[in-house]
């Protein structure tokens, strides 16, 4: 700590000295330093005497007496602006909690492959395989660096937040293709629930097929197990169109959380502040 | 007959309204204080030590035991910034403003046979309240509960809903903010008060 750092403290110290707040070791730290600054000495001495001053303001006499009458006691309450303030942000509370349980069930179905759509081989892949909009943000599948929006927390959250957010093609910073972060895909046989990749109803891709969709110019890794992907997610994507009902689910829970996430802090903020 | 205040209080609760006012008897210059601390108008601090107490009846069954000053205070606090937060939509009116000339005077007790001291004791609490009104609101409070009410950190912390670390930091920020003040207006100062002329 430097001896200016040290002096500051001392002097932050010297309010509490005042009301007897330290504690005993405190007290003789600041003593001991204070016999030997003047400067913390003088300060001290006009904080007395500030703290003198105001213990001296004399009480004003009342006015009048404020006793209660019949008239008063029974008029209406107040603006009960605390009572609705309180409801609003115990409401705030429960929306928040509410919507919190609601994605995260929806992305355990989703992403524990309950959904029935056929399974996918692991957990690395399933992303790849549900994917269906025609839309390179579906290829930025095995994303768990990517950065959550709404702050969920885990790598299913941001899995799923990110693949929304990698949407140019290739960008920079984007959430390139990156091999599945479980990619345990690539050996395969991950300690999965699911079947084996064989016992899927998609066809097991033996080798990458390059020129399968215009997609395949992005895919960057050349792992098999991320190219194998990206043809599964190019299929799906081929078959159909249209956002997956899941995702955008998904997706509206994430954003009406972060909406009343940032609702319930405000309110919290200005509740604070009266 | 003299009844202890948590059966006045109780009685209070069950709707006796005599018993709330003798409760009212007992702390309406403390209260009246702070607002006129806080507001630094008597008439406006008599409109919010009033709403204050209406207030407190009125929530009566919210009290759940504790120091019934430091509740009844912070309903004192809180009627304060109802008030501040109104002048703020109106600034026409001005915050920092001291004791409005229209007001009538503060009723101050007469400490002593001297007039002189008596005169240098009215400059002074000018002095103090002109400065405590160039506080923010928050550390204007703190340091009126402790220096001019009396109250002890955690009566404080009870009464404004904040932690004890929060507490003696706004009675220490307000405390250095007060004495630079004052050392601004040292020629208008009594001498007992004259801060040491030794600075750093």
């Amino acid at each position: 700590m430097t001896w200016l750092d040290k002096h500051r403290r001392y002097r932050q110290q010297l309010s509490p000295y005042i009301d007897g707040r330290l504690l005993p070791p405190e007290s003789r730290a600041l003593e001991s330093h204070l016999e030997g600054c003047l400067a913390c000495r003088s300060e001290l001495q006009d904080l007395r005497a500030t703290v003198s001053a105001l213990r001296d303001l004399p009480l004003a006499n009342v006015p009048r007496s404020f006793a209660l009458t019949s008239q008063q006691a029974a008029a209406p309450p107040p603006r009960p602006s605390l009572p609705v303030a309180t409801a609003i942000g115990l409401g705030m509370r429960l929306a928040t909690a509410g919507l919190a349980v609601a994605l995260a069930a929806l992305l355990v179905v989703d992403l524990g492959g309950l959904r029935g759509e056929g399974g996918s081989p692991s957990t690395g892949q399933p992303q790849a395989e549900k994917a269906a909009p025609a839309t390179e943000a579906n290829r930025s599948v095995q994303l768990d660096q990517a950065p959550s929006a709404t702050g969920v927390p885990g790598a299913v959250g941001e899995t799923n937040i990110g693949r929304t957010q990698s949407v140019p093609a290739g960008g920079p910073g984007t959430q390139r293709l990156e091999p599945s972060p479980t990619p345990v895909a690539g050996e395969q046989p991950a300690p999965s629930p699911t079947p084996e990749p064989t016992a899927t109803p998609l066809p097991a891709p033996a080798a990458p097929t390059p020129a399968a969709t215009p997609f395949s110019a992005f895919v960057i890794t050349g792992t098999p197990e991320t190219e194998g992907a990206a043809a599964r997610a190019a299929a799906s994507a081929g078959a159909g169109g249209g956002i997956d009902p899941l995702r955008a689910a998904e997706i509206a829970l994430a954003v009406a959380l972060g909406l009343t996430i940032a609702a319930a802090a405000a309110l919290a903020f200005a509740a604070r502040r009266r | 007959m003299d009844i202890d205040e948590p059966t006045l209080i109780a009685r209070s609760c069950r709707g006796d309204l005599d018993s709330f006012n003798r409760l009212v008897e007992l702390y309406q210059r403390q209260v009246y204080n702070l607002c006129l601390r806080m507001l630094a108008s008597p008439q406006a601090a008599e409109d919010a030590a009033q709403e204050a107490f209406i207030h407190a009846y009125r929530s009566l069954t919210s009290f759940r035991g504790g120091s019934f000053r430091a509740w009844l205070l912070r309903i004192a606090a809180n009627a304060c910034y109802d008030e501040l937060r109104r002048r703020r939509a109106r600034p026409a009116l001005s915050l920092d403003a001291p004791v409005a000339h229209g007001d009538r005077p503060l009723d101050v007790p007469h400490p002593g046979p001297s007039l002189d001291e008596h005169a240098q004791r009215l400059e002074l609490a000018r002095c103090l309240q002109d400065a405590l009104a160039a506080l923010p609101p928050d550390q204007r409070l703190a340091v009126i509960l402790c220096d001019a009410q009396g109250l002890s950190y955690e009566e404080i912390s009870e009464a404004t809903g904040v932690s004890l670390g929060t507490v003696k930091s706004r009675i220490s920020r307000a405390r250095a903010r007060l004495r630079d003040l004052l050392l601004a207006r040292r020629e208008l100062l009594p001498a007992p008060f004259r801060p040491s002329s030794e600075g750093p």
